[in-house]
């Protein structure tokens, strides 16, 4: 044991490495930093809508619709003029997001029963993801504009009726239905709910298994080029030590990394929580909804998707020594990651794409051959409460982990190890490699 | 007591015969020395009794222990120095040090005095803290040198030990190894430079071509051969 903490030490004080950890350690401050902004330039944004509104029909009918406006939370600043591009410019002076002409005319039209027309110019000023949100704003002038003149409509015509239910005589009072669990909300809340979860999960899965596959095949490959695996293998330590020692280095620094990857996405989510909870019912009406639905894993669940992204992360472990054991030096070893690439990518999309109980049978078993798949489906899985996929999962992961192991290991303890190559087609390449 | 005995030894490598049938044996506190051209085979030999490769038939012993079966008893006892090996460039030299001598030791003192030896042997002084990676080739062989030999290995194999080094270094080098064999360390070593090889050994074999041409001692092959110097021998024996 001693032996192998010895080797376990040295694997980690080569890999962790200030040069290593600067970057998430950098990007656990960006995170937390975009995530501040974000929220902060989302408060200076969530301020009321600056209208321009030009009225030339100066009508109490067209005063109306400025008072209606200002009730429904917009700051509106007269612009006078005639002509449309003097209106223009002087709405910008103003500062305005938006410009509204009254027609003369105007209230003539209403009172004869006829349609008419306002004129609506957006002033666009940036491409910012913050203009975004001002679209809402924009689109729901027009709605509190006709809500207002539709309800004088019909207080003139049925007095006694109340305009909103003869406009909408059916509401709706939304339930979702989750595994027989019923709760008050829409399915977009839900949605919204696990938003989160399903999109860090995978992606902190993704790197946490490229990045060890990588570490480990350049570790193999640099023993190799600095020639220190040949001394290596004649101290008096087992060589699966050597193996096991060069595997659990990069997966216990996959966990730091996957935690960094956590804290800073944590970070930032939680900011844009922070965002979602400014309007309080919908904080309330998610938070009741999370419970009463049931929706999170339990104690039993989060076994399961630690087991099976545990062994996803061997599996690729094991993938990469096995492939890393044919490089030459470093460089080829990291060549010989991609398949690795490959085969993690394409369970990634697929995760984020497919729904894993929708797929037809023949792609599902394209998918879950590959062994890293189940990691990536298991969170949607467990969530829906299919917990025999995710167990049949990690049974298939540890079998294919241990056959990898176990060819890893034989390749380990023979004289191949120094003399194999991805080169042994090449004539030249072989002969090289003879001691 | 014989330390190595190789007999009829063969080691292939897909269709090449690296070792073709070579048989030899050194006794304890020798240092027997293994002389001939590039792809002579002797790098193959070497390997085989470091355990590092099996041999494809004959047999080869290292303290009357099999080199196929008793492998990780031989490793306790023996120490290897490839000819073209490094240290972990990102550890310093005394972390390299520290690291090697765990896997020898039993406890902290006995690690202790592996690392005062190894000190004496790389020379380094104060350099020995700054990282392997700063080092020059020459520096990086010295330290090499002394992780192979820290721990008064009963068999030190030795490939080409004084490669990279200025002559000063070589004959530093070359002293410590005659020391630690007159201390009863057997070493077996490989070396292109047939003079080194003449100057250390208290034996040497000549190889060609996977095969034993010669073995003897240096005065008994030059006698032999009316040849002045090693050099000289082996060129009448390819011969």
């Amino acid at each position: 044991m001693r032996k192998f903490i010895n080797l376990l030490t040295k694997e980690l004080r080569e890999l962790l490495t200030l040069r290593v950890l600067a970057p998430y350690v950098i990007l656990v401050g960006i995170m937390f930093l975009v995530g501040h902004l974000t929220t902060s330039e989302t408060k200076r944004n969530d301020v009321p809508l600056i209208v321009g509104l030009a009225d030339l029909d100066s009508t109490p009918s067209s005063k109306d619709l400025k008072a209606a406006l200002e009730k429904n939370d917009y700051i509106v600043v007269p612009v006078n003029g005639v002509r449309p591009d003097s209106l223009v410019k002087e709405a910008v002076r103003g500062n305005a997001a938006v410009l509204i002409i009254i027609p003369k005319g105007f209230e003539q039209a209403l009172r004869e029963r006829q349609g008419t027309v306002v004129e609506l110019y957006s002033i666009l000023k940036t491409f910012g993801f913050m203009e975004s949100f001002k679209k809402a704003a924009v689109k729901n002038i027009l709605t509190v504009m006709n809500r207002k003149l539709s309800d004088d409509y019909l207080r003139e015509l049925a007095p006694s009726l109340d305009p909103a239910t003869v406009k909408t005589p059916i509401t709706s009072r939304d339930y979702v239905v989750f595994k027989g669990r019923i709760s008050r909300g829409n399915m977009e809340e839900v949605l919204a709910l696990m938003m989160g979860p399903t999109i860090m999960v995978p992606i902190a899965l993704l790197i946490m298994i490229l990045s060890t596959g990588t570490m480990l095949a350049a570790s193999i490959g640099q023993e190799k080029e600095n020639k220190t695996l040949e001394t290596l293998m004649t101290v008096p330590v087992s060589r699966l030590s050597i193996v096991a020692a060069k595997m659990l280095a990069p997966l216990i620094l996959a966990f730091i990394i996957a935690g960094f990857f956590m804290v800073s996405m944590g970070s930032y989510m939680f900011s844009l929580g922070a965002i979602s909870s400014s309007n309080p019912v919908a904080g309330i009406v998610s938070q009741g909804m999370n419970s009463d639905l049931g929706i999170g894993l339990d104690a039993r669940s989060d076994v399961l998707l630690g087991l099976s992204i545990f062994l996803a992360v061997v599996a690729a472990l094991s993938l990469s020594t096995l492939m890393a054991l044919f490089s030459r030096d470093a460089k080829d070893a990291q060549a010989t990651v991609t398949p690795l690439m490959i085969l993690v990518m394409l369970p990634y999309f697929f995760s984020v794409i497919f729904d894993p109980l929708s797929i037809s049978l023949p792609l599902k078993i394209f998918i879950f051959l590959i062994p890293f798949s189940h990691a990536f489906f298991a969170f949607k899985l467990l969530l829906l409460g299919k917990v025999l996929p995710v167990v049949l999962g990690i049974v298939y992961q540890a079998v294919f982990s241990l056959v990898l192991l176990f060819f890893a290991s034989r390749l380990f303890t023979s004289d191949r190890l120094l003399t194999m190559s991805f080169g042994w087609f090449s004539r030249h390449r072989k002969l090289n490699s003879v001691p | 007591m014989k330390v190595i005995e190789v007999v009829h030894l063969v080691k292939k490598f897909g269709p090449l015969k690296a070792v073709d049938g070579i048989s030899f044996a050194v006794e304890e506190g020798e240092i027997f020395g293994l002389i001939g051209p590039n792809g002579a085979g002797k790098t193959t030999t070497l390997r085989v009794l470091a355990t590092l490769l099996t041999p494809t038939s004959g047999e080869a012993r290292v303290l009357g222990l099999n080199v196929c079966k008793d492998g990780d008893r031989i490793r306790n006892t023996i120490s290897y120095l490839p000819e073209e090996a490094g240290a972990y460039r990102r550890l310093r030299g005394l972390d390299y040090l520290n690291f090697m001598g765990e896997f020898y030791a039993h406890d902290r003192a006995e690690k202790q005095a592996m690392i005062a030896r190894a000190l004496e042997v790389a020379g380094l002084k104060e350099r020995i803290r700054d990282r392997v990676g700063t080092y020059s080739k020459g520096m990086v062989r010295k330290l090499l040198v002394a992780r192979a030999l820290m721990h008064d290995p009963k068999l030190a194999i030795l490939d080409e030990p004084t490669s990279g080094l200025d002559v000063v270094n070589s004959m530093v080098v070359r002293d410590i190894i005659k020391g630690y064999a007159r201390k009863g360390t057997t070493v077996l070593l490989s070396s292109h430079n047939m003079l080194e090889v003449e100057y250390l050994s208290t034996r040497v074999a000549l190889i060609d071509k996977g095969l034993v041409l010669e073995v003897g001692t240096p005065s008994e092959l030059k006698a032999k051969h009316a040849a002045a110097n090693l050099e000289d021998v082996f060129v009448r024996a390819v011969r």
